[in-house]
């Protein structure tokens, strides 16, 4: 009896690693996790209350099973062919105990299955700090096995915007989404009640306007009026702060989210202090509430303008009067519309305006959301609706007869 | 002027020398003790509030292999009598958190492990513990290969504004100073109501814009106004040190939140830096606390973006904010830094991206040695590192 020639020994021993290689040898199914829409175990509070179920702006998966646009969710891999699987979250102060009941269809695929989460909205909009260690809980149902999954959890300040975003599973540097840039429309609050109690209230008081009637005038007089309103923040002693930093780093730094703080319409009000673009966030809200149309204008170097349409059934270029609210508790409103217009002038061709084909091409060229607009009204059809503010955020200064406490105006 | 500590360095150290280097040595026998992963028998609601899972704290060692939780404070820790055994661990409900269990299978025989529950903490009410609890019961349930079996520990609650700054763990010591960062509240809406507005309102900068300009002087100028505002409101020095539990088994130090520091407009080192820190965080100032355990605390601004010291930096003496005008708490502020950094024995230990946690002992069995560090704490990188600041409850009055 001879020995195996040595190339024998060597074939089988290929052909045996090979096999412990190959996708068919017993390779464990990766274990069920918690998983997140976006982020990495963190939790957005702006984008939770603001985007409604059918926006198009809204962070979704279509290929997750329960709630597209769950931002939890359970990974895991289907053990047979159409096999049930019921998941529950537990209660936590931000939501109720949520559950789903699907079928995954084919067995040793991975799926992400996600409840659609009772949110408690008005907690998540009163949170105005980053938590940590929440911790989220799931209970896994599938036939003959119950698992049990934890997670902690950062809650972001409701302050913290996403503006970008890449999604879930793609590792390609250059792939971030900015459909969420428009979630700035969120931080225009027209329902904040301080624009009629104080805003309004002091414009007439001080008869800036006789009345505010939006497009019942002609443009003259809404223009009239878009100046009783910045006269209005600059007698209130509004001046230039900035806040851009989000309340917690993004838990994966190299990250697939990234983030802008942006103060609430009642607090830049309540303190007069405000960004450029928190300055055009709050006249935004002001001149929605009657019912005027802007658009915010985002430029490259963080610049901000903001256009006002000053004539009704409109949306055209002549009716666009452009702001740069900069220049607000440093420079009057006519020198805020010179400089708007300066400024704007040689950019507007880049704005990308609305939506759809025009957008399409934009998105893949090399300035894309480089020059982006946020047309309030557009945004307000498309699913973004304005993080709540209640009474209690103006604890400070209801009741007095100032916005801040420091005797201005 | 100095931040007198509230606890003896020296017991700290004849305490560690009698603990076991190897966590949970004594437990390895039959049956199960309850264990918590860092101090002795106390809890610190400060760090259970505002340590994330990306903070070096605390410290991942070498020790039996912890399950469930891996970061969790508190842990059955057992012998697995066979292999791939089932345990289920409930934790009852205390004044920090509501009651919670996990079930995890311990792998292999003979094998010590720690089995921590996930803790849904109470953030409401954590954040308001302002006063220790002596006895707060631990009540414990491991239900181990079918047979169940209850245990109880009492532990000590520390107030939310003990800050731990140095802890035992698996025999040795670590300073973890760098918690101070949690005391920084830049999300207190009252430091631009009271703090900024008064600045503009008096003129001393016509705007906070941070670093928009590229002015390295427009950087100090804010800086400046903030000292000013300070000084106008009439903020004085107060020492206030003493945490709230004495112990010799944990270094702490009593923080005021910076809520309290407006109310009462008192501060010693560590709170007026925290306050200060806090107000040009929120203005987008890189900000750093130099934080000398038992000694001292005084604050760093870099006049740039670009984040190094030599394109321009200020460093703050906070406590002379009612004494002296601000180019004095300059000077005083830069001498106290280059007599730290010229002492041959002192180490510094900044808060940075790629801090390791085997750089935070200060005092090892092993090398006795080194004794003293300080700490260089980047309050955005210490935010990067997972240490969000602590949430401060509706003002008590006011």
């Amino acid at each position: 009896m001879t020995s195996p020639r040595p190339f024998l020994r060597a074939f089988h021993l290929a052909t045996l690693a090979a096999l412990l290689a190959s996708p068919l040898a017993a390779q464990p199914a990766a274990a069920p996790a918690i998983d997140f829409l976006y982020g990495e175990r963190e939790l957005f509070p702006s984008a939770i209350v603001c985007f409604t179920a059918d926006s198009r702006y809204a962070p979704v998966d279509a290929q997750q099973l329960g709630d597209p646009q769950g931002v939890i969710s359970i990974r895991l891999t289907a053990p047979t062919d159409d096999c049930l699987v019921r998941i529950t979250l537990s209660e936590t102060p931000f939501f109720e105990e949520s559950h789903v009941s699907c079928r995954l269809p084919k067995a040793g695929t991975v799926y992400h299955v996600a409840p659609v989460v009772r949110y408690r909205a008005e907690r998540l909009a009163a949170q105005k700090q980053p938590l940590a260690n929440l911790v989220v809980r799931a209970v896994v149902e599938l036939p003959g096995e119950t698992l049990e999954l934890s997670a902690k959890v950062v809650v972001h300040s409701v302050n913290d915007a996403i503006m970008q975003y890449r999604p879930r599973g793609d590792d390609a540097a250059n792939d971030w989404k900015s459909d969420t840039k428009y979630i700035l429309a969120a931080y225009v609050n027209e329902n904040n009640p301080w624009i009629d109690q104080r805003v309004t209230r002091h414009a007439l008081d001080k008869k800036y306007v006789d009345a505010f009637i939006g497009y019942q005038g002609d443009a003259a007089s809404v223009r009239k009026e878009l100046k009783a309103v910045y006269d209005t923040l600059a007698a209130f002693g509004f001046k230039y702060t900035s806040f851009k930093e989000p309340s917690a780093t993004p838990v994966n730094r190299a990250g697939n989210v990234r983030l802008q703080a942006i103060r609430l319409v009642g607090d830049s009000l309540e303190s007069a202090q405000a960004s450029s673009l928190e300055t055009a966030l709050i006249l935004a809200s002001v001149f929605r509430k009657m019912s005027i149309d802007t658009t915010v204008f985002l430029l490259p170097k963080k610049q901000v303008l903001l256009g006002v349409y000053t004539g009704f059934n409109h949306k055209k270029p002549d009716a666009l009067l452009v702001l740069d609210p900069r220049k607000l508790g440093y420079e009057g409103f006519d020198a805020a519309v010179t400089a708007g217009a300066a400024a704007f002038g040689p950019i507007k061709d880049k704005l990308i305006f609305g939506e759809g084909e025009e957008q399409e091409k934009l998105r893949h060229s090399a300035e894309r959301f480089s020059y982006l607009a946020v047309d309030i009204d557009l945004a307000r059809q498309n699913g973004i609706l304005p993080i709540p503010e209640t009474r209690r955020d103006f604890r400070s200064a209801i009741g007095e007869s100032n916005p801040n406490h420091n005797g201005t105006p | 002027m100095r931040a007198k500590s509230a606890f003896p360095i020296t017991l700290l150290l004849a305490f560690a020398a009698l603990v076991p280097r190897t966590p949970g040595a004594a437990a390895t026998g039959p049956g199960w003790t309850i264990e918590l992963r860092y101090g002795l028998d106390e809890i610190f609601p400060s760090a259970l509030a505002s340590v994330t899972e990306a903070s070096p704290f605390p410290a991942r060692l070498p020790g039996p292999a912890q399950l469930g939780d891996p970061t969790g404070l508190i842990s059955a820790q057992l012998v697995a009598p066979r292999d791939d055994c089932p345990v289920t661990v409930a934790l009852g409900a205390t004044a920090l958190f509501e009651p919670t269990a996990v079930t995890v299978r311990l792998p292999v025989k003979g094998q010590t492990y720690r089995v921590a529950p996930w803790l849904h903490l109470d953030h409401a009410r954590l954040l308001q513990i302002r006063q220790p609890i002596a006895g707060e019961l631990l009540s414990m349930r491991v239900t181990l290969d079918g047979v169940t079996e209850t245990k109880t520990k009492e532990v000590r609650i520390h107030a939310i504004n003990d800050c731990l700054t140095s802890v035992f763990q698996a025999g040795r010591i670590y300073e973890v100073g760098f918690l101070a960062a949690a005391y920084v509240n830049e999300y207190n809406p009252d430091l631009f109501l009271t703090i900024t507005r008064h600045a503009l309102d008096h003129g001393y900068v016509s705007a906070f814009d941070g670093y928009e300009s590229g002015d390295p002087a427009a950087v100090t100028r804010q800086v400046e106004a903030i000292y000013r505002s300070l000084h106008d409101l009439g903020f004085k020095y107060s020492a206030q040190t003493q945490s709230s539990v004495s112990t010799t088994k944990a270094g702490t130090q009593w923080i005021r939140f910076v809520g309290d520091t407006l109310i009462s407009d008192q501060a010693n080192c560590v709170d007026g830096s925290v306050l200060i820190a806090a107000i040009l965080a929120r203005l987008n100032l890189r900000v750093v606390i130099f934080y000398i355990p038992y000694h001292h605390t005084f604050l760093g601004v870099y006049r740039t973006e670009h984040m190094g010291e030599e394109e321009g930096f200020d460093v703050v003496e906070t406590t002379v904010v009612d004494a002296k005008p601000f180019s004095e708490s300059l000077a005083l502020g830069a001498a106290r830094l280059a007599k730290e950094r010229a002492n041959p024995d002192n180490r510094e230990i900044k808060v940075i991206q790629s801090l390791a946690t085997t750089e935070l002992y200060s005092w090892d069995p092993q090398n006795p040695g080194k004794t003293t560090v300080f700490f260089n704490i980047d309050v955005a990188a210490s935010r990067a590192r997972g240490i969000l600041p602590l949430a401060e409850a509706a003002r008590e009055t006011n």
